[in-house]
């Protein structure tokens, strides 16, 4: 019987050595871990409370477990900053070859731009968007915290095998970012329920026309869509990619023409409207149109799900010439370092802070907190729900999400706007 | 820790569908110095504000579907074991909060039919034993899933620390000053 792509890759991880087959509860390996800032602290802690005074006292393979600093870096109080150099002196005493130090990024960002992302290969980590690296063929998910530490110590898991839902993206790439139109359709069409455990895979000929960036976002917001893993193939563009930025050898995997599918699903991306996630769900979609209009006093590009080159550039392009309105705060974050460099080096940076952009450095902080409980923003981040952005009282100031051009567009006007009317066409 | 050989009693909570980690370990502002107090002052608040004073240990909580979706927190699970929730009955999970209420030990089962089964306030039976989860209140039950063998093994030597310290006791890897657990066995 075919395999799809989650089956033929936890087969070659099986430890029974047992073909996978969707269903099956297995052990596993795992080709890497991913474990960012406050969970080591998490794992350190699970060690102290077994008796291991030190910490960790052993890792399964001193060169697969991925260790960064990210979320609190710089660290934003002395108790992250004590956790920083604990971190720091786990990651000598343990030999550690890749521990990312105080380097602002966002760990899956810091993964691809780093070659650490790898088609075919199994990862795992202790943040919610690990399935950002299905983006480059990489069976990736996010496992919990205190599973991490037993993975630390012996390189293994238990996981079950899910079934796999096959989206058919038809239609071809716009000259802006797209993706998140995409998966704002799939999780107000079908919920955020959608991938219910399950693992998406991405075909047709949008999926291959896209850019790796869309792609990423697609792939990490398949989280807010419930799903377990989020794959496309790894065709010459993905490959070109890894390869520039690593001499690890992999092997893509592509799923057997008679896989068999639970759901298939068509999308035709070319007749797609822009969408917009209203408060306070991801799946809370309608089309950009409904929305057009409302007032807003914010704006944010960056994160995981939207903080590549091509997601800023766009914001750049749209503000030649022009200026933030005023009364609006646009925050731009880009994902990591590498992702700042390639943006400076393209002049894309000082045209944002020309228009009135607040450029910040790279990480996850524009991904939640920073408004009060009565503000209405835009941003192109992954979350909208409530407690997650806001006062100290409950958190429920009314983010809408959107894709780039429609957060930049909205940040020229001051109001929910479509961004055609900004490009032209 | 999880007995799962005995059936558990409790009140409980009924909350609707999409209840997510942000809401059961909000940012909602600290209000004490000690870990857990803050985490049971926040859980749920956003969602209904009198949850935190007046839960009580062994109380449980039901819900609709995606249980715990969002972002992968550990402290989404410490947070509703902080309000000595003894264990969660929803529709569907989020596959992430379920890994981590395995791992720590909180237990967690996801029943179709839960929510039309049980109103706020009753009293709820969930007999792990029997494979059946009760409504002493107005009556009716429902099949209740068992775990597979790895999973309750987890639960029932405490949470997956156990795991791994039975591990690396087997492999003759053993603390300086000894385990620290209650037990090893």
């Amino acid at each position: 019987m075919g395999q799809t792509i989650a089956e033929k890759v936890m087969s070659r991880h099986n430890l029974s050595g047992k073909p996978a087959v969707a269903g099956d509860l297995i052990d596993a390996s795992v080709d890497a871990l991913m474990v960012h800032t406050f969970h080591w602290g998490v794992i350190r802690n699970a060690y102290k409370k077994i008796g291991f005074e030190e910490g960790v006292p052993r890792v399964w393979d001193p060169e697969r477990l991925y260790l960064m600093l990210d979320h609190q870096q710089p660290p934003k109080d002395h108790i992250a900053a004590d956790l920083n150099a604990k971190t720091r002196a786990d990651a000598a005493r343990l030999g550690l070859t890749r521990f990312y130090d105080s380097e602002m990024g966002i760990c899956h960002q810091m993964m691809a731009d780093y070659g650490l992302i790898r088609p075919g290969e199994f990862l795992v980590g202790t943040d919610s968007h690990t399935l950002m690296a299905g983006a480059l063929n990489c069976l990736a998910a996010g496992i919990a915290t205190d599973e991490a530490a037993y993975t630390a110590a012996f390189g293994e898991l238990f996981f079950s095998v899910p079934e796999t839902i096959k989206v058919t993206l038809n239609g071809k790439a716009r000259e802006y970012p797209f993706g998140k139109e995409i998966v704002l359709y799939l999780a107000g069409k079908y919920g955020n329920d959608f991938g219910a455990g399950k693992s998406l895979e991405f075909h047709g000929p949008m999926a291959s026309d896209m850019t790796i960036a869309d792609r990423m976002t697609i792939a990490d917001q398949g989280d807010e869509i419930g799903a377990k893993f989020a794959l496309f193939l790894a065709d010459d563009k993905t490959q070109e990619y890894v390869r520039a930025r690593t001499d690890v050898p992999f092997e893509p995997v592509a799923p057997d023409a008679d896989a068999v599918y639970v759901q298939e699903v068509v999308v035709d991306c070319d007749a797609l409207e822009f969408q917009v996630a209203k408060p306070y769900r991801f799946d809370n979609v309608v089309p950009l149109s409904e929305v057009a209009g409302t007032v807003i006093e914010e704006a944010r590009i960056g994160t995981c799900a939207n903080g590549r080159f091509e997601d800023i550039e766009i914001a750049a392009r749209m503000l030649k010439g022009r200026h933030v309105a005023p009364g609006v705060r646009f925050y731009v974050s880009p994902a990591s370092q590498t992702v700042y460099k390639q943006c400076v080096d393209a002049g894309v940076i000082s045209t944002l802070i020309d228009a009135g952009v607040q450029v910040m450095t790279p990480g996850c902080g524009i991904c939640g907190n920073l408004m009060l409980n009565d503000q209405v923003g835009i941003a192109s981040v992954p979350r909208n729900s409530h407690a997650r952005f806001g006062g100290a009282e409950f958190g429920d100031a009314q983010m809408y999400l959107a894709g780039p051009a429609t957060v930049a567009a909205s940040a020229i006007t001051g109001r929910i706007t479509d961004p055609r009317e900004v490009l032209g066409g | 820790m999880a007995d799962l050989q005995q059936a558990m009693r409790g009140r409980v909570w009924k909350f609707g569908d999409s209840i997510d980690t942000g809401q059961l370990a909000g940012d909602g502002g600290k209000v004490s110095d000690n870990p857990t107090e803050n985490l049971k002052a926040n859980c749920l608040r956003s969602t209904r504000p009198e949850f935190n004073e007046q839960v009580q240990p062994g109380d449980i909580i039901v819900a609709g579907t995606n249980f715990g979706l969002g972002s992968s927190r550990s402290i989404g699970v410490e947070a509703v074991m902080a309000c000595g929730i003894a264990t969660v009955v929803v529709e569907t999970v989020s596959r992430l909060y379920r890994r981590n209420c395995v791992a720590q030990g909180l237990p967690l089962f996801a029943v179709a039919g839960i929510t039309e089964l049980v109103e706020d306030g009753d009293q709820l039976e969930v007999d792990y034993p029997a494979g059946k989860v009760r409504n002493l209140t107005r009556g009716g039950e429902l099949d209740l899933p068992k775990y597979p063998a790895v999973v309750e093994g987890i639960y029932e030597s405490g949470g997956i620390y156990y795991t791994i310290a039975k591990r690396l006791n087997a492999e003759g890897i053993v603390p300086a000053g000894g385990w620290t657990l209650d037990k090893l066995g």
